[in-house]
């Protein structure tokens, strides 16, 4: 088990987090000490209900003043690592820390952590302004600063003279803003946000995802983002961790994620991929031969270490194939067309290959195909990425 | 097709007048008597008056059972309201097994017939001395008055959103503060409501006072029972009066809190 985990170990982050030009709405003193040191380590956190493994051995570093987005399908375990974080449960097995200090006792009112929860969680009782000045008020600021800070934190959202409302007077947008705001206002070690846009229609929610954006650069602070839309991910983050079924699946920037991914699940999961099964039957350099099980060997870069002999996936990106001519074109059989506007989406069965899809452009001429045609396509091997089989292991 | 829905609507209307009207006829049937300028208690009336309400304040027995019943009802409040709110925040909190068994076991005076309750109450309260005393009466409906305190405020603390305690610890907010700035403003109708409820079952209610209470501890329905029972004049109609009023009014501010309690949810 332990084995197969290092062989796959996710890449760390290539690109370094941006570091804010202005720190001046944040308190700079906490980020004295260590800066380069992740704000939050995960070590082989694992998290059971009963027999139910909901997390599995997790190692995470979370690098100050990125945005981070925990991306998986619904029930992978995006929440419940949030929770762990929050301090809100405990881990069944692992560590938790944060600047160098296991957390995993600490009770979440002492963790400095803002949480923006998927249904807002505002407070019913008290009015928007009373909304934001609770965290502070719990924590002794005085009233003059309180006033000064929720007036700021009101125009950061652009809720400017909302104060004095009650949560149920405000649509889900403005709701929204409301449970960011009171994240942010007491200035948190960083910030955690459960699908907090998930509510949200979708024109909303783009213009949010902008709004979130500028925010976490005004402001540098670490924010932590869970979603199970992969386009928001890309979208927004530094990096994304792939979460599937418990298990951390990689974690890299949004362009890695796409162009490398390590593992069949976050090669289908990021984007479309056409994955095909086969074997390694000769490694060299970079690359490796990998015999299709329909017969054809293809020369195809490797993600991990595999041995050969080896069952691999060979993921291949349907805008990546194309129909053309040429000495190393397959024949192949149009299937099924589906018509997308931009582009054709073109399943054809590939002799020696399997099936493929392909994503043709509208207008790019090739696209004149029928159902049942012949036609020949062409796969870039260079473009071909052969992934660990963790399946079939 | 709508003809006949029309028909069915009217009738249920009528239907609805007509319990109403069964209901709520005996009670109307006594106030106006209350003025009655004569002193039979029959219609039609004899000229208006509010001699028998002058007659109720300027009687001592009345008076001392209107003290008694205050001073009852609200030290059945005292002790009821913090005692049901704890043990549906307690029950709410914990699962065990037995929970609904332990849940059933605190509502039950509310379904046991009140005269069992008063038998047992005093052959228990009698060798504590406690019988013919105000303390017993207070720990007798406390008694009675716990399970509607427990139900009304179970049923806010059910309706409370875990999210929005999670929320406050997550702002930095200790289990206390939580409690005090989330918690109790969030399920204060359900307080309220309780204690409405307590306050007038303990007011209105005469078994059990019959059964503990001597003669120097009549409660005020009590006082009402002898009086038409001994010599029924208008001055007991101007009593019932009085403690319709007193029932209407806190049924009045019943609405009221949930009305507005309402308003928070929406
Ligand atoms: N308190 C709990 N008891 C039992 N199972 C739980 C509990 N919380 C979460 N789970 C299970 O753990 C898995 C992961 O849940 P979660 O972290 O909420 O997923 P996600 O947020 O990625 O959708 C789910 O299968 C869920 O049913
Ligand atoms: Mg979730």
């Amino acid at each position: 088990m332990r084995a197969t985990k290092e062989r796959f170990l996710p890449l760390p982050c290539d690109e370094p987090w941006k570091e804010s030009p202005e720190m001046t709405q944040h308190d700079t003193t906490r980020t004295e000490p260590s800066e380069t040191r992740p704000i939050v380590r995960f070590s082989g956190v694992s998290k059971h209900y009963g027999a139910f493994r909901a997390l599995c051995d997790i190692d995470l570093e979370i690098q100050r003043g990125e945005f981070l987005t925990l991306l998986g399908p619904s029930g992978s375990g995006k929440t419940t690592s949030l929770m762990l974080l929050a301090g809100f449960d405990s881990p069944t097995t692992g560590t938790i820390e944060m600047d160098g200090t296991r957390i995993e006792g600490l009770p979440a009112h002492k963790r400095d952590i803002g949480v923006v929860f998927q249904n807002y969680a505002l407070f019913p009782h008290l009015t928007v302004a009373e909304n934001l000045a609770f965290p502070l008020t719990v924590r002794r600021v005085s009233k003059a600063e309180i006033g000064e800070r929720v007036e700021k934190a009101l125009s950061l959202v652009h809720l400017d003279g909302m104060g004095g409302r009650k949560p149920s007077q405000l649509s889900g947008g403005q709701q929204q803003r409301v449970a960011l705001a009171r994240a942010i206002i007491f200035k948190p070690r960083l910030i955690l946000l459960d699908e907090p846009l998930g509510a949200l229609d979708k024109n909303l929610r783009e213009h949010m995802q902008a709004e979130l954006k500028h925010l976490h650069r005004q402001l540098g602070i670490t924010m932590v983002f869970v979603t199970h839309d992969q386009s928001e991910a890309l979208n927004l983050s530094d990096r994304v961790a792939v979460f599937n079924k418990g298990r951390l699946e990689q974690v890299d920037a949004p362009e890695l994620l796409y162009e490398r991914p390590c593992t069949p699940f976050v090669a289908s999961f990021i984007g479309e991929n056409n994955l095909l099964d086969g074997r390694v039957e000769a490694l060299t350099g970079g690359l490796a031969a990998i015999r299709l099980e329909a017969g054809t060997v293809l020369n195809t870069k490797v993600a991990g270490r595999p041995a050969v002999g080896d069952r691999v996936k060979v993921g291949i990106r349907p805008e990546h194939v194309t129909v053309g001519q040429g000495k190393s074109a397959f024949a192949a059989r149009v299937v099924e067309i589906s018509y997308l506007g931009d582009t054709r989406r073109v399943a054809v069965e590939c002799g020696g290959i399997g099936r493929l899809t392909l994503k043709i452009p509208t207008g790019a001429g090739a696209d004149r195909v029928g159902i049942a045609d012949e036609i020949r396509v062409v796969i870039p091997e260079a473009l071909c990425r052969a992934l660990p089989d963790t399946d079939g292991a | 097709m709508l003809d006949s829905t029309r028909i069915w609507l009217w009738g249920g209307r009528l239907a609805g007048a007509l319990v109403l009207g069964f209901l709520l006829l005996p009670i109307f049937a006594i106030v106006p008597l209350s003025f009655n300028g004569g002193s039979i208690l029959a219609y039609p009336l004899q000229g208006l008056s509010l001699k028998w309400y002058a007659a109720v304040t300027s009687t001592p027995r009345w008076l001392h059972a209107v003290g008694n019943s205050l001073i009852v009802a609200v030290s059945t409040v005292a002790i009821a309201t913090p005692l049901g709110t704890l043990a549906a925040l307690g029950l709410d909190r914990i699962q065990f097994p037995g929970k609904s068994l332990l849940m059933a076991l605190l509502i039950s005076p509310m379904i046991v017939p009140v005269i069992i309750t008063a038998v047992g109450v005093y052959f228990f309260f009698a060798p504590l001395g406690l019988a013919n005393s105000l303390t017993g009466l207070v720990l007798a409906h406390a008694v009675i008055a716990v399970p509607l305190v427990l139900v009304t405020v179970n049923a806010s603390v059910s309706q409370l959103d875990r999210g929005l305690l999670r929320a406050a610890e997550s702002l930095g907010a200790s289990p206390m503060t939580t409690f005090r700035k989330i918690t109790v403003p969030l399920i204060l109708p359900g307080i309220v409501s309780g204690t409405i409820f307590a306050f007038a079952a303990s007011f209105d209610e005469v078994v059990i006072a019959l059964m503990i209470t001597g003669p120097g501890q009549k409660t005020l329905p009590r006082e009402l029972l002898s009086g038409t029972r001994e010599n029924l004049d208008p001055t007991v109609l101007a009593v019932a009066s009085i403690l319709i009023a007193i029932s209407a009014g806190l049924l009045l501010l019943l609405t009221l809190v949930q009305h507005r309690s309402a308003k928070h949810h929406t």
